[in-house]
């Protein structure tokens, strides 16, 4: 769905209650679009579709580690959830970052395994 | 490093021999009154684990109650592959598949568990997945996809998005599930590598003819639909 008219129309994929645990345990505050939900997309394949991530401006200016911290809790959670499996598995995530020019985002979609999203740290801090 | 308050080494010991005992028998060539006989011994050892981990739980231990559920889960898995044999030796074809799903489940539950400290059993995932290779001809999966509308924790009970547990992780010795309650049904696709592997096309038809899949047996069937047929079955 690419537009929504009011906050009940959001539905995020299932991993979003995961990851939402892993942040707060790792002191990540993460804040859903649209507000709470209960209503959640399921896939049962084996690939992981992860949410799409928002880093704003703001959010990398005062805290330059914050991208490498939550890009290593994806990481782990896609590692832990690949352990004791076999077979290609693939990672889905799309990131969008805002950039110093007003108005302006750009994305990057990640399709991978869970070591590569750890060496996305420089990429999305040099697209801001 | 997680604590330990009861010494751990005496169950893993005893686990590594259990373990090695039933893996002596896990082989084709091996009667089939043996592996029987070896799975009741598992079975029965696994009871006493139970019981094991009652204890552990009643005392609140819970990195023991954890590790109980690791070596129960890893003989279940061991349980199932000789389970696996023996149907296959019943020319159960369709129960030997199931049977190697269950313990590729269980024991993939074990991997990501597994305490850091101790040496999970090494390579017996690959054995599990060498079976699939070996004694299965290639399989057609299915997978669902829709929207969740509820959903509770397996551990706490509540809302799974209002809690704090992670699906996959043990909590007091039990393996933590996102227990769905009410979903839309949006679509069922064929993957290649699907979540559940019990998801499967069962038969298929060809010249009017309905053909199990496993077998290559011609099935007795009154259904005239031509779609294959495909076994779904519930997965947390």
């Amino acid at each position: 769905m690419e537009t929504v008219v009011s906050a009940d129309q959001f539905i995020f994929t299932e991993r979003v209650v995961d990851l939402n645990k892993l942040f707060k345990q790792n002191n990540i505050s993460a804040i859903h679009l649209g507000g709470d939900t209960e209503l959640y997309q399921s896939r049962k394949d084996a690939d992981i579709y992860l949410p799409t991530i928002f880093f704003s401006l703001s959010l990398i200016s005062e805290n330059p580690t914050i991208v490498s911290i939550s890009l290593n809790v994806l990481s782990s959670y896609i590692s832990d959830f690949l352990k004791g499996s076999f077979g290609r598995k693939t990672a889905h995530v799309d990131f969008y970052i805002e950039t110093k020019e007003k108005g302006r985002m750009k994305k990057l979609s990640y399709k991978g395994d869970a070591e590569g999203l750890k060496e996305l740290d420089k990429i999305i801090k040099a697209f801001k | 490093m997680k604590v330990f308050l009861e010494n751990p080494n005496f169950l893993i010991n005893e686990f590594n021999e259990m373990a090695a005992i039933a893996q002596r028998k896990a082989y084709i060539t091996v009667g089939i009154e043996i592996q029987k006989e070896e799975i009741e011994t598992l079975k029965n050892y696994r009871d006493e684990l139970n019981e094991l981990k009652k204890e552990f739980v009643k005392r609140n231990l819970e990195n023991e109650a954890n590790l109980v559920y690791c070596i129960n889960n890893s003989l279940l898995a061991v349980q199932y592959e000789l389970q696996m044999l023996v149907n296959i030796k019943e020319d159960k074809m369709a129960e030997a598949w199931g049977n190697l799903v269950n313990a590729q489940v269980s024991y993939g539950t074990v991997v990501r568990n597994y305490p850091s400290e101790f040496q999970a059993p090494d390579g017996y995932m690959e054995r599990l997945a060498s079976y699939e290779k070996l004694l299965f001809p290639n399989l057609y999966f299915q997978s669902v996809g829709g929207v969740i509308r509820k959903s509770r924790c397996s551990i706490c009970g509540e809302s799974f998005s209002k809690c704090d547990h992670i699906k996959g992780k043990l909590y007091m010795g039990e393996l933590c599930c996102h227990i769905i309650t009410e979903m839309d049904l949006e679509e069922g696709s064929f993957v290649e590598n699907p979540a559940n592997k019990h998801c499967r096309v069962l038969t298929i038809k060809s010249a009017g003819k309905t053909i199990d899949i496993l077998t290559l047996r011609e099935q007795c069937t009154t259904d005239n639909s031509t779609l294959p047929k495909v076994r779904v079955m519930n997965k947390c």
